[in-house]
């Protein structure tokens, strides 16, 4: 996380740099200075006095405070989007198959249910409240208080927290669960794991089924297909609805022990990807861990500490080294994370290629559109290759991704700057009618937006 | 409490690194020229000193009405104490640390004012260059949004480390504490940012959890 943020750092200084230019602040207090000043600019005069009126003000607020405090403290509520507020349990939350749904509770936790999921809040207390996933995937977030009692039920598995962020998924058709911690620790417990804590970094995986599937078995291509090399791509448009993506992946001949390869779509940055094909393991089960070395505490598959031998993907991307993935792993091994590895991880590790400058970046971005289309994940991929393309200058196909962005998730968290820079990008083409459309759609929905001064200029 | 008044730093005694940029300058004559309170000395102190105090200051507090001000009062300290600078090669790192100082303090005041005051004075519309994108003027309001919310040693460690980019030492030394405690800030100050970020700017927050900046790291 600190590169993370030594990079928004560094973003906001460019920025910055970009005024610090102007030197006419510095000319004013040279003159200032050398003239012997001593004294600050007379404050404007609306100053002065805010402070005794803030003060009369505040003495108001704190009598209409005690007048009205509460004796105790009644029971969370919770919002479902911004909706009423609601203090009884057991209404069904569902959230539809093309949006996040979220939900709010008054002591600042929140859920977030992927598309499609299924919960309804079972209790309501004064130190918290009770969630059962029915279906799906939900993140939480659970403001720690001193007396914070929290628990979310998925399927048979309770996890109980008094303060964290975590997401927890189950599956009704697989009976599978999977839960992964952010920060701070759950206890859960249900079938097969007993009771056990999981910490930040942490993820656990359990399948209830005779035969677990790979996970997740309903996102992952049966089988997994092999990328041909890059002299086999077809270059597509990147607007295609990922129905449409099937064909572009065309495996070398002859297939290995394979039946079908699933085709998936090309990224529009098929750069420097190996010249050969990569050897991709046969063995189409999941791979059984090796034997973890004896630990104090109880372990599981799914919670096995690092192999001290070379390290697999799954135990990097367990720890989040996503960045030493790629440095580290073999370009087999990488290929083989790209087309195993869940959603989340492979946006972490399409992070992980662009600050690094690994030419993959583009590539795995592809694959998590192709993988896991219509996901949340997926339009986020389409957004990330709409900025890459943006960098470089590749603006026609920038405003494809960003249309493909805005058609998959119209209110998602980057909606309001993908809508920017769609004007942005066809004003840059000289797509003057495209520009005008985009532009009085911005304004529409964001007025006040950052990209509002441009969208005005170009519908003038 | 003026900068005047302030603790023992003012001595110059610092045992930071001394800074190779400005290596050639010839410090001794420098400062020896302020001392002396001679006018032509006092514009090449801030010729060579002007842009980069202003730059840690808008680094520190963002897009602030009050950097003119402050960038005059860091001077006007500076040459108000200059006598107290033992050693002239470390005029820079003393100067960093008034700066740093005085940013503080201006943190600090419109902390307590805060509560009894309509208007935050902080909260104006960003100073940016007229060429900079709709985007990156959003981005520099939101990041500071943020920092505004957080303690003052979080936000200097913060603004320091990850904005002006300074090594640990060099952020220790301007913030005049012990590296082991600058560290101490600055573990508080990401977790702080990041909290605070969930709370109120959700966006930047899976902005900076999940995706890469605009522009690709490396070029």
């Amino acid at each position: 996380m600190s590169e993370r943020l030594e990079n928004l750092g560094a973003e906001v200084a460019r920025v910055q740099d970009e005024t610090l230019g102007d030197d006419r602040r510095r000319a004013s207090v040279r003159k200032r200075l050398l003239a012997g000043s001593d004294s600050r600019h007379p404050q404007a005069p609306w100053k002065s006095w805010r402070p005794a009126l803030g003060f009369a003000t505040a003495c108001a607020a704190a009598v209409a405070i005690l007048l009205s405090w509460p004796s105790a403290p009644g029971p969370v509520g919770y919002r479902v989007d911004d909706g009423a507020e609601i203090s009884a349990a057991d209404e069904p939350i569902v959230a539809s198959d093309d949006q996040v749904l979220r939900v709010r509770f008054s002591d600042d936790s929140w859920i977030r249910l992927t598309p499609g999921s299924r919960a309804h809040v079972s209790e309501l207390t004064a130190v918290g409240a009770s969630v059962m996933l029915e279906d799906g995937e939900a993140t939480v977030y659970v403001r720690h208080r001193k007396e914070t009692r929290w628990s979310v039920q998925a399927g048979p598995f309770l996890v109980r927290v008094t303060g964290t962020r975590f997401r927890v998924g189950w599956s009704a058709s697989t009976q599978s669960f999977e839960l992964e911690v952010f920060k701070g620790k759950v206890e859960a417990r249900g079938p097969k794991i007993e009771e056990r804590i999981v910490r930040g970094g942490e993820t656990m995986h359990v399948t209830l089924r005779p035969d677990p599937a790979p996970k997740p078995a309903d996102r992952e291509p049966e089988p997994s297909p092999i990328p041909a090399p890059p002299a086999q791509r077809v270059h597509r448009s990147p607007g295609h609805a990922p129905s449409e993506d099937a064909e572009f992946y065309r495996p070398p001949s002859p297939p290995p022990p394979v039946a079908t390869a699933t085709e998936l779509p090309e990224p529009s940055h098929a750069e420097a990807l190996t010249p050969e094909p990569p050897e991709i393991p046969e063995a189409q089960e999941p791979q059984t861990e090796p034997e973890p070395e004896p630990e104090p505490e109880p372990t599981s598959p799914a919670l096995a500490p690092a192999s001290a031998t070379r390290p697999t993907w799954e135990e990097l991307f367990s720890e989040g080294e996503h960045e030493k993935a790629l440095a580290v792993l073999s370009p087999e091994q990488v290929e083989e994370a790209i087309w195993r590895g869940d959603s989340k991880d492979l946006l972490d590790l399409g992070a992980a290629a662009r600050r690094t400058g690994d030419a993959r970046a583009g590539y795995i971005y592809s694959a998590v559109r192709s993988r896991f289309p219509g996901t949340v994940e997926a339009a986020n991929a389409a957004f990330i290759l709409a900025r890459m393309d943006f960098h470089t200058g590749r603006l026609r196909e920038a405003a494809t991704w960003l249309e493909t962005y805005l058609r998959e998730r119209p209110d998602g968290r980057f909606a309001r700057e993908a809508a920017g820079r769609l004007v942005e990008a066809y004003q840059r083409t000289g797509d003057e009618s495209r520009a005008r459309i985009a532009a009085e759609r911005y304004l529409e929905r964001y007025p006040k937006g950052p990209h509002a001064e441009l969208a005005r200029s170009v519908l003038q | 409490m003026s900068v005047s008044d302030s603790i023992s730093w003012l001595d110059g005694d610092s045992e930071g690194p001394l800074d190779q940029e400005d290596a050639i300058l010839d410090h001794a004559a420098l400062v020896e020229s302020l001392v002396s309170g001679d006018p032509d000395g006092r514009a090449a102190f801030y010729d060579t000193y002007g842009s980069y105090v202003e730059r840690l200051l808008v680094r520190v507090l963002g897009p602030d009405p009050e950097i003119e001000d402050l960038l005059h009062e860091v001077f006007v300290e500076a040459l108000a104490n200059i006598g107290r600078l033992r050693d002239p090669a470390r005029l820079k790192g003393w100067l960093t640390r008034m700066t740093v100082f005085v940013a503080r303090g201006t943190i600090r005041r419109r902390r307590r004012h805060r509560w009894l005051v309509f208007v935050p004075s902080e909260e104006l519309p960003a100073q940016t260059s007229p060429s900079t994108p709709p985007e990156a003027r959003d981005l520099l309001e939101r990041v500071y949004g943020v920092l505004r919310a957080l303690r003052p040693n979080h936000r200097i460690a913060f603004s320091l480390r990850y904005i002006e980019g300074m090594t640990l030492p060099e952020a220790a030394e301007a913030s005049g504490v012990s590296l082991a405690t600058f560290k101490r800030w600055l573990k508080g100050s990401d977790e702080a940012f990041l909290e605070r970020a969930e709370r109120s700017d959700y966006a930047l927050y899976e902005t900076l959890l999940e995706t890469p900046r605009w522009r690709p790291h490396h070029e």
